[in-house]
């Protein structure tokens, strides 16, 4: 991961989606519409609707996974479209997918938000798209280990 | 390195192209001409005529001269049977008179006449076959940068170099075997730019695409590119390149000049033989004729025999009379004698290659000083640079003589006297001509042709070559292969939380949309869909069965003003309806036409669960979000269907079985139908709607989707006593249709209102407004349209879909749905017929395998007619 | 056809990740005739030029927007949220 590009499924955590502007972390997705992501338990803001069952979450870190990324999604994914931190959403593999670049210290990492039915389908995709970069699938014991 | 020519094998030098290889082996004869099947050979050596098109790996026409070698490449000659030196269809151009241009359109005027002829014109013509070859992949990728110049020659690198200072992103595309254009191949060019390209090469911020080609310029600034072998996984790559500048550095090329046998082997253009001898150190031969005017042709020769060639004259254009030899040349004959020679080096007109810019929209003018066809007011976006913009293009166009073996077009055999002939025959227009001789269409695009054909058109026609005019330049050009448009196999399949479930059960799929969806089950092969589906009815019937519905589409709506949006889209009443029940939902537009239907169950006071069919989710949420646009209503629509696992439990033991699950009281009393309640089942939180789409007693169980196939296998296990089976979509559909229950999209279509439908009931129109309410109210009045009435088949056999209603010999209708009903030992269905005839007892005659078969008319469900089973 | 849309959310985007919502127009009032209605669900004025229209953004931030876009040129002359502005 450090060197090419990993692939992790972080489907467990947390997602609640609310049209008001929470007061903890959110990621924009529209005018109106927010997204809170994190590590469970995690309490929902009141009025928000849970989603956490309705997104996969993948999440694709590594010097390449940008290359990978684009094998998949005509989204601009440049350091200049798309910073630390910032989402966006477009097609990956022909799914609906919320990007968010969440890097790791320096290392690039997206972590994609996928409706859940699809998200087997666009996991084969990565592995394959990957697969000319070496990427490896990882768990999250090599998360932590990168982490520290 | 060494690769396979037919049987050959072929030494090869590192940096070569196929077709370097082979001329330095001696192979001269590349590829049969289209219509005479001409022996022709290499011409441009830079990917940009048709003469050297071979079969690669099994790829058809394949241009060997821009193909690097690799190891174990097997290469075949097209086209020529049975090989490039003795072609039997050589023949052919003996019978050139039997052939003039548009001899197709001549001949073969009565349909008997070309149906005679076609299979062997079929067998003949084309070019290349597709071999079959293993496995192929093909990639897509997508790239955006701020300026993507194309052509990677001194002009483009400059551009690219001088972008990069500014700090904006580049792609710099090249499509030949080594940066620096020209500089590669022509000395007095200077020394090859080295530095610029270790510069290029070195900029963080240029993205260097080699062995890659730019084969159009889409609206929007969108560039198609076409990489070759990106990787050693995938044979070819195409990017959609989105750029906001483009800058057009593609060079000229050059043309051949027109005159008698132009076309035989060991005729070539200068710059190819430049190429092969600087690129590849392949002398194209040992002596050699330049034709070309003094100036350009005197620099040519100098550059040759510091090659090693000899020159034995430097020909005027204007004063020859044609090439001599039978496939190969030998010589030139010229106004004042004749030279013998093995190589005959053309310096023709140099073409900007400026398509491009028309493409994205600028206009192409012929200029006379620089004899060429020039960008003018290209658009903002787009700019043209170096040899492409004309600058230091000079051209003097060489004479044009009419000759049955001077060729225009090699890529379609078209004689410059084809072209005089067509413009006799009135085809004097440079697009009818085009269309009428094929010049210009065939591999090449024009490159070769376009200007000679033009020169040709204007002569013949009294007109200058700008009152003539180009043809027009159209994407894909060069062309692209169909895989490489097709893209990876890659398909998305959409996956309900029960997929392995089903598996484990025998599943057979239907595929609906991007959906997976259980068909039925088996569990030994030799059984027919039809028992495994009769089993899988009888369960549901007579103790219960459970169906994933999963692919259900699943809103949450809240909000305060969540009732009245529902009352807004639907044409039942919702902000009425209170908790902990559930109603059918209709939706129409506001032409009154059914658009899908679904149920609404209300949660709590503000919240709703509404379930859409598999297939209109999408569209229905987009309904919803669009009716509440600028409205600042309180409502908040969320997508939620992959959250829930879905699953129907129906059948006279559902009861039974969910009960040994859940604590919830299941007793028509305290849950009577169309009731909802939230209950934990085998300690899952769950969304029990008892509703029954198959006419059963049964419960609609939505759950969240990581337990659904835990609770799926928890009530199967629980059912096993009392025989509870899974069933598929196949089952669902004749349990539904026995209960007369119409599926949208099936059983209506794209003009469908609920009157005609026959469901009045879910439509209320004393609500003070809803959408479609206007032209629904009309519609109730009016019964001159269609009605959708069932049926009773009275004979056996079994309607197809579609089948039509025939009444007094006239078509009178169609079927919709059809299958055998075991409860009425017949086949039921459903069918538009006239209003009149929507009666209970009509009988009306349906076409069942051709044969005229009668079937009664009924309005009521055919099981069940009164609901008693699924209020049990 | 591969012009851009520029969506409010989300920046310049492919028109293929759009669903066309049709021209933008006034719904007749619920007291007009039929006859209205019909027009309204089934005319359209199909301007060869400047034209308001509904566009929804699928494949990005699944919003319905307005896109003010020349028919012939294909060039969108400005996109917004409905609401945000007056027409
Ligand atoms: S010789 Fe290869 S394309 Fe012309």
């Amino acid at each position: 991961m450090r060197e090419q590009v990993g692939l992790a499924d972080l489907s467990y955590r947390a997602k609640f989606d609310t049209k008001t502007a929470p007061s903890r972390p959110f990621w924009p997705l529209g005018r109106n519409h927010f997204l809170i992501v994190g590590e469970p338990p995690l309490s929902p803001p009141s009025g928000a609707t849970d989603v956490t069952s309705v997104y996969a979450e993948l999440l694709l870190a590594g010097p390449s996974s940008t290359a990978v990324l684009s094998k998949l999604t005509s989204l601009n994914l440049s350091d200049a479209a798309l910073p630390n931190l910032f989402c966006a959403q477009a097609s990956l593999a022909h799914a609906h997918t919320i990007f968010l670049r969440e890097d790791i210290g320096s290392i690039p990492g997206f972590r994609l938000l996928i409706s859940r039915e699809y998200a087997e389908s666009a996991w084969e995709a990565i592995v394959h798209a990957g697969h000319e970069f070496h990427l490896q699938p990882f768990g999250l014991g090599a998360l932590e280990l990168l982490r520290n | 390195m060494k690769f396979r020519f037919h049987d050959k094998t072929i030494e090869a030098q590192p940096g070569d192209t196929v077709a370097a290889a082979l001329y330095r082996s001696g192979q001269r004869i590349f590829s049969r001409s289209f219509k005479y099947h001409r022996p022709r050979g290499l011409l441009c050596v830079s990917g940009k005529c048709p003469n050297c098109l071979m079969n690669v790996d099994g790829i058809p026409n394949v241009r060997t001269c821009i193909t690097p070698v690799h190891e174990g490449l097997r290469v075949k000659a097209q086209n020529a049977y049975p090989s490039l030196e003795t072609d039997f269809l050589s023949v052919t151009q003996r019978f050139d008179w039997l052939m003039p241009v548009g001899w197709y359109y001549k001949t073969f005027t009565r349909p008997a006449m070309w149906h005679a002829v076609e299979p062997a014109i079929r067998k003949v013509a084309g070019l290349g076959e597709i071999l079959p070859s293993g496995p192929r992949e093909y990639e897509h990728a997508w790239m955006h940068a701020h300026t993507v110049v194309i052509g990677g020659g001194w002009a483009g690198m400059q551009a690219a170099l001088a972008a990069a200072e500014r700090g904006e992103q580049v792609v710099l595309i090249d499509d030949q075997v080594a940066l620096g254009g020209q500089a590669c191949y022509r000395k007095r060019m200077g020394p090859r730019p080295d530095a610029i390209i270790a510069r290029i090469r070195a900029a963080a911020n240029i993205r260097l695409l080699q062995n890659s080609y730019c084969f159009g310029l889409y609206e929007g600034n969108l560039l198609g590119v076409l990489q070759r072998a990106p990787h050693p996984g995938a044979s070819e790559r195409l990017i959609h390149l989105r750029a906001q500048q483009t800058v057009v550095a593609s060079g000229a090329y050059e043309a051949p000049i027109v005159f008698p046998n132009n076309d035989l082997v060991g005729v070539m253009l200068s710059t190819g033989v430049l190429r092969l001898l600087h690129l590849h150190r392949v002398q194209a031969g040992k002596r050699a004729v330049v034709v070309g005017k003094s100036l350009q042709a005197g620099e040519v020769a100098e550059e040759l025999r510091d090659g090693g060639i000899e020159i034995v004259a430097i020909v005027d254009p204007d004063t020859i009379l044609k090439a001599t030899g039978s496939s190969t040349v030998n010589g030139i004959q010229t106004r004042t004698g004749h030279f013998s020679c093995d190589l005959v080096v053309i310096c023709g007109p140099r073409i900007p290659d400026n398509g491009f810019v028309a493409q994205a929209g600028g206009r192409i003018e012929w200029s006379e000083p620089q004899g060429a066809f020039l960008p003018t007011l290209p658009p903002s976006n787009v700019s043209a640079v170096g040899d492409a913009s004309g600058e230091a293009v000079a051209n003097t166009i060489a004479p044009l003589p009419t000759s049955k073996r001077a060729f225009v077009c090699l890529c379609s055999d078209v004689t410059s006297a084809d072209l005089c002939d067509a413009v006799a025959e009135g085809f004097n227009h440079i697009e009818t001509l085009k269309r009428y001789t094929t010049a210009t269409m065939g591999p090449c695009q024009g490159r070769m042709c376009q200007l000679s054909a033009i020169g040709v058109c204007a002569r013949e026609t009294g007109r200058s070559i700008g009152e003539t005019g180009m043809t027009t330049s159209r994407p894909p050009n060069p062309g692209v292969s169909l895989g490489a448009l097709a893209g990876p196999k890659h398909h998305p399949l959409r996956r309900t939380p029960m997929h392995y479930a089903h598996q484990d059960l025998g599943v057979v799929w239907l595929d609906m949309g991007d959906w997976q969806r259980p068909r039925y089950y088996t569990d030994h092969l030799a059984a027919s869909e039809e028992e495994r589906v009769l089993l899988e009815y009888r369960a549901v019937r007579e103790a219960a069965g459970l169906i994933d519905v999963s692919t259900l589409g699943k809103l949450d709506v809240r909000g305060a003003d969540s009732g009245k949006l529902l009352d807004k889209v639907y044409t039942h009443r919702f902000s009425d309806l209170p908790p902990g029940r559930v109603r059918y939902a209709l939706m129409c537009d506001e032409g009154g036409i059914i658009l899908d239907d679904g149920t609404v169950s209300r949660i709590s006071e503000d919240r709703y669960f509404v379930t859409t069919t598999s297939g209109n989710l999408d569209f229905v949420q987009q309904w919803l979000e669009w009716q509440i646009c600028a409205t600042g209503w309180d409502v908040h629509i969320t997508n939620v269907t992959a959250g829930y696992g879905a699953m129907n439990l129906a059948g006279p033991k559902s009861r039974d079985t969910l009960r040994k699950l859940t604590e919830c009281d299941l007793s028509s009393g305290s849950f009577p139908y169309m009731a909802c309640r939230e209950a934990k089942i085998k300690g899952i939180p769950a969304i029990l709607l008892r509703i029954g789409f198959v006419g059963e007693t049964g419960w609609e169980i939505h759950c969240p989707a990581e337990s659904a196939e835990g609770l799926w296998r928890a009530i199967l296990g629980a059912g096993h006593e009392f025989g509870v089976r899974p069933f598929g979509v196949a089952t669902q559909r004749l349990l539904r249709l026995e209960k007369r229950h119409v599926i949208v999209g099936v059983d209506t279509d794209a003009l469908t209102n609920p009157y005609e439908a026959d469901m009045a009931w879910a439509v209320k129109l004393d609500k003070k407004e809803f959408i479609g309410k206007t032209l629904l109210a009309h519609a109730a009045k009016d019964r001159s349209r269609e009605r959708l009435v069932g049926f009773v088949l009275q004979s056996p056999g079994v309607p197809e879909d579609g089948a039509a209603v025939v009444v007094d010999g006239q078509p009178a209708g169609r079927v919709t749905s059809a299958r055998y009903s075991p409860a009425q030992l017949a086949a039921v269905g459903l069918a538009w017929v006239k209003t009149s005839l929507a009666q209970d007892g009509v009988f009306i005659d349906l076409r069942v395998n051709g044969e005229l078969l009668k079937a009664k008319v009924t309005m009521k469900p055919f099981y069940d007619p009164e609901g008693v089973r699924l209020r049990q | 056809m591969s012009f851009l849309i520029p969506c409010p959310n989300c920046g310049n985007r492919s028109v293929y990740e759009f669903r066309f919502g049709g021209e933008v127009q006034a719904p007749p009032t619920s007291a007009a005739p039929p006859g209205d209605w019909q027009k309204h669900r089934f005319n359209r004025v199909n301007a060869a030029g400047v034209q308001a229209e509904w566009w929804f953004h699928r494949s990005g931030c699944r919003q319905w927007m307005q896109a003010v876009r020349n028919t012939v040129s294909n060039e969108v002359l400005e996109s917004f949220l409905p609401g945000d502005k007056q027409e």
